[in-house]
Order: structure tokens, then C-alpha cells, then sequence
């Protein structure tokens, strides 16, 4: 249970403007234990891409500090030690078209963490059989699906051995048929103890996985629920109706 | 056109023009052209003397070979003409590896007459000037590219020294004539530092022709996609890192065309640098004009070795973008 085990992110506070003045995080604060599955839902323009993107500091905050794995992202130090343990999986996926699927993966570990190219390809082996798609490491991006794609970006991540992932609507870009292979590689993970926040849309995912649910409207945290309460029993109004819309 | 579909054949969905007519149109013109032309260089009073043009591209130049010494001409043992001293016949010449013999035997030789000739094919000063030219875009080019990648990598620095630097680079060399800052650079900095006619050009061409690459390349840089570097950072890689990895290898490709043309525009602008007094092709030209009389025959000639150059380089550019392409 959450409580046993150890904080792994701390928000206090989070603050964050624009520089086009909209502002988009109010206050929010969270704490997030290790190997917790966290979900964030909410309407598009909430905030909820950019609180996720502020715990690899994507964004740079406002006001209020940002603790992950011990390391406050406020005081200027090495961003980069930072991300090589929060791995980040993108809606876009952004793959690096250049490159093979085995170059994609291989690329951080051999120049950030320095292993040998062969250790990195052994690992990167590992990973795509673990995502299902050990037959397509000499392939380039442009030539697989949206689905396949994803894969690859959330092995790419899974490569630097980080200790938290984040998902930053990971099947939003996917053609229906294909969010369920997605799904299930990142249900996989969740059952292996991978600490994930997860912002999507898949109420499916949230309800089955998430060890809690998070709830953002306009900036503003508003619900901090495990995930039956959250969906069977809403008590926030516009939560209410943003559930009535979506399901 | 009505019927069954036929394979490999797109369905005309819109009026097309036809083929067959508008090259015929296209060809009818080129004809036209070429036959006007003709007629105008025949309807002026000018003697077209083409033969007179390749000698001085290339040319047979004779090497002489003349007596040292007083002497006869005799056979030796092997049966080759022998010059041999009237007074010492230790000293001998013997001249067997000549083209063109001037001698017999049983010959009186006196000192400094021709004994044999040789002729050997010689650059004329065309070649020298196309070599020049070439040698010249060359260095050129490739100062131009790394001045060209390190203003351009500077204008999107964060760091405002650098970026202003870059800006105000690009803004001066764009906003003067290549010919001023030839004079400039042969003249002014040339004086200072002593340099040499052939760096005063290179070093010209190169800072004018980097700060169009400067801007080829920032143009490249950030038309690739914000989630590439997001992606790269994400994973730890410092920004450096990604640029060098992630960025720039993706740039590179989309920046080969518009390169190859800034390139194309260095060569063709490298005729500039006959003004300091650098024999480049088109000086050699006017230096060929005032030998021959003949400056629409030098004046073609010269215009077709650019295009030769020029072309070349298109050529080897659009090859690079095919092996790049591959992939995606």
C-alpha cells in the first residue's frame, strides 16, 4: 500500500503561467509514491499535459517546488541526472525518423549512461520482445503503425532503466484498433511496480490499473480518489459532468 | 477514353493536357530558338573562329632540346644519332626519346642549335583558370560550411552574445554587394593581415556565402519538430547531445537543396574575384578575348565550363538526396 512504501514525487504548490499569460497550473499539489500506478484525467486545456510534463521539467515552474526521487527540480542543478530516471512516452510519439528502431532505443543509453553498444542492444532486444515486436528492430519508424510506433517510444524509455514513466496521452494519436496493444504494454509494466502517471482519456485503463485517479479542470486539482469512488461515486460537480460527457 | 480500366494507368479525373502535343511544342520552341540564333550570328559581320578555341584549353607545347657544345652528328654502336664534342669525343649526347629529330648524320653542330623536340600537352589558360575556379569554389565551400553551421547553430542559441554576434554577421554580409566586400577583404584586410590574392578570395566568398548558409541551416534546425529535441531531452541527453544526434542529422537532409543552390551561387559569384587580379575562368576568358579577337566564341566556352561545374555539383547533390531518402 501507497503509505508503506517510499515518496517518489512531491508537489507543493505548483504554479505555472505562460509566457502568453494563461495559467495553467493553480496550486496544485501531489504526492506520489513509489510503484503507484497514478491516472490523470480531464477536458483538454486543464492542465493536465503540462503538471506531467513539469515533473521532467519540460516546463519550468512558477512557484512551489517539485521533489522527484530526491531531487528538487527548483534548484538549478543537473536537469539531465534528473531524466534519465523519469522516462516519457509523447502522444506523437516522436520516435527519431533518422534512426533504425534499434538506434531509437539504443541512442540515450550508449551516449548518457555509456554502455557498450552491444549491452545496449542485448537490452534493447529484451525490450522490444517485451513489447511485442522483436522482428522489427531493423525498421525504420516511417514503415510501422501508430500502435507499433508507441511500443517502440515506450521501450526507447524503458532502455535508460528509469524509475518513473510518464505517459503523456500515449494512445490519443492511435487508430481505435490499435490502443488495445498499447494498453496492454503499459498494463504489463503497472504489474511489474513501474511508478506511472498516466494522463489519458481511457476510462477503461484508469478503472482496471490506477491505483489512484486525479481530476484537473482549469489549472486546479479538484479530485484525489482511488479509482471506484472516482468513477461510481462522484461527488465534485464538474467532475460529474465531464464523466457524463466522456462515458 | 471511355472503357474498362486499364493497369498502371491512373483514371483521368481531370482534363489533362496531352503529352504527346506539348513536348512536340516544347521541342518546336527548342528548335526555333536554336535556329534563331543561328541566323542572328550569320546576319552580323563577325567571322566565327571556333578552331581557335581549344588551344587554349589545351595545347601541344614543344620543349627544345639544343647543343651545349660544338660537334657532329654520328651513329653510335646501337645504331642512334649521337651529338659528339670535335674536340673531346668523351662528350657525348645521345637523344634517342625525342618526338621530332632536326638532325642527320654526318651533321656540323655548333652550340645552341636545335637537336630535337618534344611536345607535351600543356593546361592553355582556360584549363588554369577552370582549375583555379575549382579550386577556389572548393575551399571555399567548405569554410563556407563550417561558418555557415557555426552562425547558424549561434542564432538559435540561447546565449544573447552569440545570437546577436550571428545576427549581425548574416545582416552585414546580406546587406552588402559581394563585389564591395571583395574590394573590402583584398584591400582593407588584406593590407592588415598580408594575406595572399587567393585567401582574400576564398576568405570572401566564404564569409559571404556562410551567412546564406547560416540561414539555410537555422531554417533547416527548426523546421524539425519541437518533439524531437522534447523527445531527446526527455531521455537525458543534454541539449547538445540531441542537436548532434537527433536534430541535425534530420536538418542535414532537408537543408541539401536549398545548400546545393547557395553552392551553385559561390561558383557562379567566384568570377567576382577577378577584380583582385586572381585568374579564375573568367578572367582567363578576357585574357583569351584580347589574344583571339574572338569574344562570343571565349565568351560561349566559358559559359559552358560553368554550366559543366554547376551541373556537376547538382548532380552530385541530388544523388546525396536520393541515398537520404531512403528511408523516409
Amino acid at each position: 500500500m501507497p503509505s508503506e512504501t517510499e515518496v517518489i514525487i512531491q508537489a507543493t504548490g505548483v504554479e505555472k503561467i505562460y509566457p502568453n499569460g494563461v495559467h495553467a497550473l493553480r496550486n496544485v499539489s501531489q504526492t506520489i509514491y513509489e510503484q503507484e500506478v497514478v491516472v490523470v484525467i480531464g477536458p483538454s486545456g486543464s492542465g493536465k499535459s503540462t503538471f506531467l510534463r513539469t515533473l521532467n521539467q519540460l516546463e519550468t515552474i512558477n512557484d512551489g517546488e517539485i521533489v522527484v526521487d530526491g531531487i528538487s527540480l527548483t534548484t538549478p542543478g543537473d536537469v539531465n541526472k534528473l531524466r534519465e530516471e523519469v522516462g516519457m512516452v509523447f502522444q506523437s510519439f516522436n520516435l527519431f525518423p533518422h534512426l533504425s528502431v534499434m538506434d531509437n532505443i539504443c541512442l540515450a543509453p550508449m551516449k548518457v549512461r555509456g554502455i557498450s553498444r552491444a549491452e545496449a542492444q542485448e537490452r534493447s532486444r529484451t525490450l522490444l520482445q517485451k513489447v511485442g515486436l522483436s522482428d522489427k528492430a531493423d525498421s525504420f519508424p516511417a514503415q510501422l503503425s501508430g500502435g507499433q510506433q508507441q511500443r517502440v517510444a515506450i521501450a526507447r524509455a524503458l532502455a535508460m532503466q528509469p524509475r518513473i514513466m510518464l505517459f503523456d496521452e500515449p494512445t490519443s494519436a492511435l487508430d481505435p484498433e490499435m490502443v488495445g496493444e498499447v494498453l496492454d504494454v503499459m498494463k504489463q509494466l503497472a504489474k511489474e511496480g513501474m511508478t506511472m502517471v498516466v494522463v489519458t482519456h481511457e476510462m477503461g485503463f484508469a478503472r482496471e490499473m490506477a491505483d489512484r485517479v486525479l481530476f484537473m479542470d482549469a489549472g486546479e486539482l479538484l479530485v484525489d480518489s482511488e479509482p471506484n469512488a472516482f468513477f461510481d461515486a462522484p461527488k465534485n460537480e464538474r467532475l460529474k459532468t465531464f464523466l457524463s460527457q466522456v462515458i | 477514353m471511355n472503357g474498362k480500366p486499364v493497369k498502371g494507368q491512373p483514371l483521368q479525373m481531370e482534363k489533362q493536357p496531352n503529352q504527346v502535343l506539348w513536348n512536340l511544342v516544347f521541342a518546336a520552341l527548342l528548335l526555333l530558338l536554336g535556329l534563331g540564333i543561328y541566323k542572328s550570328s550569320q546576319a552580323i559581320d563577325y567571322i566565327w573562329r571556333w578552331d581557335r578555341i581549344p588551344q587554349y584549353i589545351l595545347y601541344q607545347a614543344p620543349e627544345e632540346l639544343r647543343a651545349e657544345f660544338d660537334g657532329n652528328i654520328e651513329v653510335d654502336d646501337k645504331g642512334q644519332l649521337t651529338l659528339v664534342n670535335e674536340y673531346d669525343s668523351s662528350e657525348q649526347v645521345s637523344f634517342t626519346d625525342y618526338q621530332e629529330i632536326a638532325v642527320f648524320e654526318g651533321d656540323l653542330i655548333f652550340e645552341g642549335d636545335l637537336l630535337a623536340t618534344n611536345y607535351q600537352w600543356q593546361p592553355g589558360p582556360i584549363a588554369t583558370g577552370l582549375w583555379m575556379t575549382i579550386k577556389l569554389s572548393l575551399v571555399s565551400i567548405v569554410f563556407a560550411i563550417v561558418l555557415g553551421a557555426l552562425a547558424g547553430l549561434a542564432r538559435i542559441s540561447p546565449n544573447p552574445a552569440l545570437r546577436h554576434m550571428a545576427t549581425v554577421y548574416v545582416e552585414l554580409v546580406r546587406g552588402t554587394p559581394l563585389l564591395v566586400q571583395i574590394f573590402i577583404v583584398y584591400f582593407f584586410i588584406g593590407t592588415v593581415l598580408d594575406l595572399e590574392r587567393f585567401t582574400a578570395g576564398v576568405v570572401a566568398l566564404s564569409v559571404f556565402t556562410g551567412a546564406y548558409v547560416a540561414e539555410i541551416i537555422r531554417a533547416g534546425i527548426e523546421s524539425i519538430s519541437r518533439g524531437q529535441m522534447e523527445a531527446g531531452r526527455s531521455l537525458g541527453m543534454s541539449r547538445s547531445m540531441t542537436m548532434r544526434y537527433i536534430i541535425l542529422p534530420q536538418a542535414f537532409k532537408r537543408v541539401l537543396p536549398p545548400l546545393a543552390g547557395q553552392f551553385i551561387n559561390l561558383i557562379k559569384d567566384s568570377s567576382l574575384v577577378s577584380v583582385i587580379s586572381l585568374t579564375d575562368l573568367t578572367k582567363a576568358g578576357r585574357e583569351v578575348v584580347s589574344v583571339t579577337f574572338s569574344p562570343f566564341e571565349v565568351w560561349f566556352s566559358i559559359a559552358l565550363l560553368y554550366l559543366l561545374l554547376t551541373g556537376t555539383l547538382s548532380w552530385l547533390v541530388r544523388r546525396m538526396e536520393v541515398k537520404y531518402a531512403v528511408r523516409d
